[in-house]
């Protein structure tokens, strides 16, 4: 029926003809609008604000300050980690960019205008911007009290550290790390740098607060959490979690940058002082400085052993969280315990710090770290097999992760089709031919362009634990209403999760509709994110459907006095599965149950996940994650040697998805977040200059165009069902980006030898990097030693 | 901002008249997309706007004169440019590279002389026109005058339009018989971006010698910058690997290109180097 069907997204005619309804066109009556004020200085404490003459411009309503808020009885500070984010400025600020002001104005050109006439004089301190210097013992310190959340199960181990910018540590002792280094025949060792980027969603962060007649607070906001906002919201306020509501419509694109509260404590608060409704538009340029991706320093030792084994391996990973924690901690931990890679190693040891820095925050970018660890990991395979002069898919295949195998968590792998994903790596690539008999890069174009391949392998965790809730309504006529606090923020979950219930309930999907998250309406779900919603809220969807069967078995098994068990939905009727002659359409069940052609039948459920939390001082855990979701990148560059820049000629991602639902909206989630990526690997970068971002627009942050498209492109579906997920689906929204960038830096060195261990992968940095190889050569042969680095 | 004057006068000679105060707050616009930019990030704030949009039948023309030489009005659109017959015929380098210049939507809208007065020298027009010899024609209510694009950028967002005056025609020279032309854009962003470098590269070849060369590079420096040095080297020479290897190599010597987001000094000397050479080889070729 609708399961594994390429049905077109529900939501398309409305998008294409401009009907759907965004946060962004919204109004409501007698709203007034918001602009902010941003601190201009990395690290400070606010010496005093002059907003007199802003005040006194014509339709400027109010000038609100940190100071303002002291006069009202809420709680200043927010964050789903630590509540380290304050409303507006206490006090302190801590980059530039920190939201200082906020003016509320007739209309956004007023505010606008009126921010300039704020005056803020501050009394600089020291800041620190570079992660590895924010970690010594006489840094300057960016919180000097961190205050602890508690909205999250998994993050109520998390203790931030006091009097240190190091926000989190968390470990990972797995076997016997020195003995493993010991039996090691070579040992390698690295460091990867990933620098910060941005999300860039086409519609910027935007929120509407009104108070009702019922003094109760509304939200409209394109958020991925609306269950969390309304708690977080409701803890700000000093409210009951009924006495907020949040209505997340349509978003146009998240990736991870409207997760949790951003802007929405601040617009609420607003709308709480001046008593009217308030909207907040963040413009494209403000984006940049509201969330980042974690800028990272990846330090990798490997041991291994001449036969071809990994027998040891040491991660120390330094997370950059900027200014505030937000969600850094999950990211240190979660994909922390990832950080060796998808492969079976007995002895492994992690270091993982989230740690404070003057730097705009860092949160949840579509891969949620994982892309920054699979960069370092899968890269230094390569160098590992190169060195030894192994093949390295081989060296892959003798230690991935399979059925029944040990993750360095503790966890036994199962349902994970890491060795699958290689297969079809290898033989969509070509692998084996190509490994066989290329000498070097093949040259082309008059021996000025190289074209050469290269692969890598990626495994993440889902977020665990979580819990997602549905309920499944059946009208009187027998179409039904799925209640879900998923947000469809491009990703098409509006689609596939009316699928599932369609397909349980034997329904035309067209019979199924998907309620928007209303947190007066939907139930709580954890949030959007982490490739989660499909398999959690497909599965509480599904059971929620299958409570509504069961009611119209019920009635029908006694209509027909058979067992439940004897009868099958189809095709809007019940059956009885031996005598099919024996029907009843869903409407006359209804009818007979109610005794009138009314009424509805109500199904809930909630999905929680099982989990045990991991050991504080070893981070081993036999239940650490519900799921495991393996993805894996190939590609042909080529790279042209006088210019140093790098085309992608073919890329092709694999994900192991358990079951595609929709394959083609399965197809569109690699592809995009492939796409995604190559920005990431070529060219993105948020750039500093002491604190301010230099490149915060779109004129100078550029992200990939069509042009930018590989010329040619294959996105591969691997089935590994999982017992536990909907109809044996997993996750999917992020499995194409785990290995792009190390794929086209393997890609490089074997076009050219050159190795590369900071992103991006820009022109002059590789034009740099063959130039300095070509002297390494000419120096080689009048024959100087080279270091062998790695060896031991 | 919010009391900026908007203006649309309907004829040239009114638009003449406002500018003629001199008064530097108030900005003609033609597209608007360049304006719109700069005042947006705040960088520029006039209390007056006036815009040439009613000024269609005047300003916005593709023609050619007696002498061949081609004719534009400064309103005519890079789209008008993009897919006139005209110009493919007389400017086909110009064609090209206006496929690659922004998008549909900002050629449908963005004028030839918005893009040349706006003075920034990532633009993709500035040097192909340049190196074609344009001439442009700028008037204002004490009269007109015709400046040779050489002389127009003066420095970052700077050309020789005066506050009082208006640019209105961009002329074209006939080319000589046996011109050939080529433009690169090179971009090390993404790929629809800005060039980070743009080379022009006109000569003409009569027996295999190159003669008459103009090599424009623009972007990596702060103005579109002939390289007379360069041309030297071109000119009276076979259009042999020997010429082009010391050509591209005394680009990079006299190249002065700016570090920024795009590229340090260092890599934009490298890349005028191998763009100047790329596109010699390229005429080589033709
Ligand atoms: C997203 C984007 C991408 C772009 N990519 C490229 C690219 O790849 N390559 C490229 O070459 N360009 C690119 N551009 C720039 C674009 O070509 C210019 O913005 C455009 O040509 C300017 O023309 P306009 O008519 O819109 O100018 P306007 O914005 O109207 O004016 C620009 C300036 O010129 C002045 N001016 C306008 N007309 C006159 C006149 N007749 N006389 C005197 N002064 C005048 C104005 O006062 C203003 O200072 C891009 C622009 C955008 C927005």
């Amino acid at each position: 029926m609708a399961l594994g069907q390429s049905i077109s997204r529900v939501e398309s005619k409305s998008k294409v003809t401009g009907q759907t309804d965004y946060v962004m066109n919204m109004t409501v009556p007698g709203m007034l609008h918001v602009k902010i004020l941003r601190s201009t200085v990395p690290h400070g404490i606010i010496k005093s604000i002059d907003k007199s003459d802003a005040e006194e411009i014509p339709g400027v309503v109010k000038v609100v300050t940190g100071e303002d808020l002291k006069d009202f009885d809420i709680n200043y500070y927010y964050g789903p980690a630590f509540r380290d984010q304050p409303v507006l400025a206490m006090d302190k600020v801590r980059y530039v960019g920190d939201p200082v002001a906020a003016v509320i104005a007739e209309s956004v050109e007023i505010a606008a205008e009126a921010v300039n006439y704020i005056d803020v004089e501050y009394e600089e301190m020291e800041p620190v911007f570079d992660v590895l210097d924010s970690m010594k013992e006489d840094a300057p310190i960016v919180h000097d009290k961190v205050r602890p959340a508690g909205s999250f199960a998994d993050l109520k181990s998390l203790l931030p550290q006091s009097g240190s910018n190091v926000c989190l540590h968390y470990k990972l002792r797995h076997g016997d790390i020195d003995k493993g280094f010991e039996e090691a025949d070579h040992i390698f060792e690295d460091t990867f740098t990933t620098p910060a980027a941005v999300h860039l969603p086409m519609e910027q962060h935007v929120a509407i607060a009104q108070i009702d007649s019922e003094e109760r607070m509304n939200l409209w906001t394109a958020n991925q959490s609306p269950s969390f906002v309304r708690s977080e919201v409701a803890h700000v306020l000093k409210y009951p979690e009924n006495k907020v509501r949040v209505k997340v419509p349509y978003l146009g694109g998240g990736f991870g940058t409207k997760l949790y509260v951003k802007i929405e404590a601040l617009t609420a608060v607003l709308a709480l002082i001046v008593k009217q409704p308030v909207k907040l538009a963040l413009t494209m340029e403000e984006v940049f400085l509201t969330l980042t991706k974690h800028a990272t320093v990846f330090t990798m030792k490997t041991g291994v052993t001449n036969d071809g084994k990994i027998v040891a391996r040491k991660c120390n990973v330094v997370w950059d969280t900027g200014s505030y924690a937000d969600i850094g901690p999950r990211i240190t931990q979660k994909s922390g315990f990832t950080a060796a890679g998808p492969y079976d190693i007995p002895n492994v040891h992690i270091d993982s710090y989230c740690v404070y820095t003057n730097n705009a925050p860092a949160g949840a970018f579509r891969g949620f770290g994982v892309p920054q660890l699979v960069w370092a990991y899968e890269s230094q395979m390569d160098i590992i097999a190169s060195k030894m002069g192994w093949d390295p898919l081989e060296f892959r295949k003798a230690q991935v992760l399979t059925e029944g195998k040990e993750h360095a968590t503790g966890q036994i792998i199962h349902s994970v089709g890491l060795d699958k994903v290689l297969d079809k790596l290898d033989t969509s690539l070509e692998w084996k031919d190509y490994h066989t008999n290329r000498t070097n890069g093949s040259v082309t174009q008059e021996g000025r362009k190289i074209r050469a391949k290269g692969m890598a392998i990626g495994l993440k965790a889902v977020l665990t634990p979580s819990i997602s809730g549905a309920i499944v309504t059946m009208f009187a006529d027998g179409s039904v209403s799925v209640y879900s606090s998923t947000v469809d923020m491009g990703q098409g979950s509006d689609t596939i999760l009316g699928q599932i219930a369609a397909e349980e309930l034997g329904l035309p999907r067209e019979k199924v509709r998907v309620v928007h998250p209303d947190t007066d309406v939907t139930p709580y779900d954890t949030i959007t994110a982490a490739s989660r919603s499909t398999f959690y809220m497909g599965n509480a969807i599904q059971k929620a459907a299958e409570d509504v069967k069961n009611q119209l078995f019920e009635f029908a098994s006694e209509h027909f006095q058979v067992n439940s068990d004897a009868l099958t939905l189809q095709d809007e009727q019940v059956y009885v599965i031996d005598d099919p002659a024996k029907s009843i359409t869903i409407k006359d069940i209804i009818k007979g149950i109610y005794k009138m052609p009314a009424g509805s039948i109500i199904g809930k459920y909630v999905f929680e996940s099982h989990y045990e939390s991991p050991d504080p001082e070893t981070g081993q855990s036999k239940d650490i994650a519900i799921f495991w979701f393996p993805g894996g990148t190939g590609v042909e560059i080529e790279v042209d040697i006088d210019t140093g820049k790098i085309d992608i000629v073919n890329m092709v991602s694999v994900g192991d998805v358990g079951k595609a639902i929709n394959p083609f909206n399965v197809h569109q989630q690699l592809y995009g977040a492939a796409v995604m990526q190559i920005g990431q690997a070529l060219f993105e970068e948020c750039k500093y200059d002491h604190g301010q971002m230099i490149n915060s627009s779109m004129s100078d942050y550029k992200v990939p165009s069509f042009k930018d498209l590989p010329d040619h492109s294959d996105t591969i579906i691997v089935e590994e069902p999982h017992p536990e997920g909907p109809f044996g689906a997993k996750g999917v929204g992020e499995t194409a980006s785990f290995g792009v960038q190390p794929a086209i830096a393997n890609a490089l060195y074997n076009a050219l030898g050159v190795r590369i261990k900071d992103m991006p992968f820009t022109p002059e940095r590789v034009l740099r990097a063959i130039k300095e190889s070509e002297k390494e050569q000419e120096s080689s042969l009048v024959g100087s030693t080279v270091e062998i680095k790695g060896e031991k | 901002m919010g009391d900026t004057l908007w203006l649309e006068p309907e004829k040239l000679s009114e638009v003449k008249d406002i500018l003629s105060s001199g008064d530097p707050e108030i900005r003609v616009v033609s597209g608007g997309t360049a304006l719109s930019l700069i005042m947006k990030q705040g960088m520029f704030d006039p209390n007056k706007i006036v815009s040439l949009k009613k000024l269609q039948s005047e300003l916005r023309y593709i023609t050619s004169d007696k002498a061949g030489n081609v004719r534009i009005g400064s309103m005519t659109t890079l789209r008008d440019l993009e897919v006139d017959a005209l110009i493919k015929e007389k400017a086909p380098v110009l064609s090209e590279a206006l496929t690659h210049v922004a998008n549909p939507r900002i050629r449908y809208v963005a004028s030839i002389g918005g893009n040349l007065s706006h003075g920034d020298a990532h633009l993709d027009m500035p040097p192909i026109l340049m190196a074609m010899g344009a001439e442009v024609k700028i008037e204002s209510a004490k009269g007109d005058r015709w400046l040779d694009l050489k002389e127009f950028f003066k420095g970052y967002y700077e050309t020789a339009i005066e506050p009082d005056e208006i640019l209105t025609e961009i002329m074209i020279p006939k080319q000589a018989e046996g011109i050939v032309g080529t433009y690169i854009k090179y971009t090390t962003l993404s790929n629809d971006d800005w060039p980070t470098v743009g080379v022009a590269a006109f000569l003409k070849k009569t027996d295999g010698i190159a003669g008459d060369s103009r090599i424009v590079i623009s972007a990596a420096t702060d103005i579109p910058t002939q390289l007379f040095d360069v041309q030297h080297i071109i000119d009276g020479n076979q259009l042999d690997k020997t010429t082009i290897q010391k050509a591209a190599e005394k680009a990079f010597e006299v190249a002065e290109p700016l570090e920024d987001l795009r590229g340090s000094v260092w890599y934009k000397k490298e890349m005028v180097k191998v763009h100047v050479r790329k596109a010699l080889e390229q005429l080589a070729k033709e």
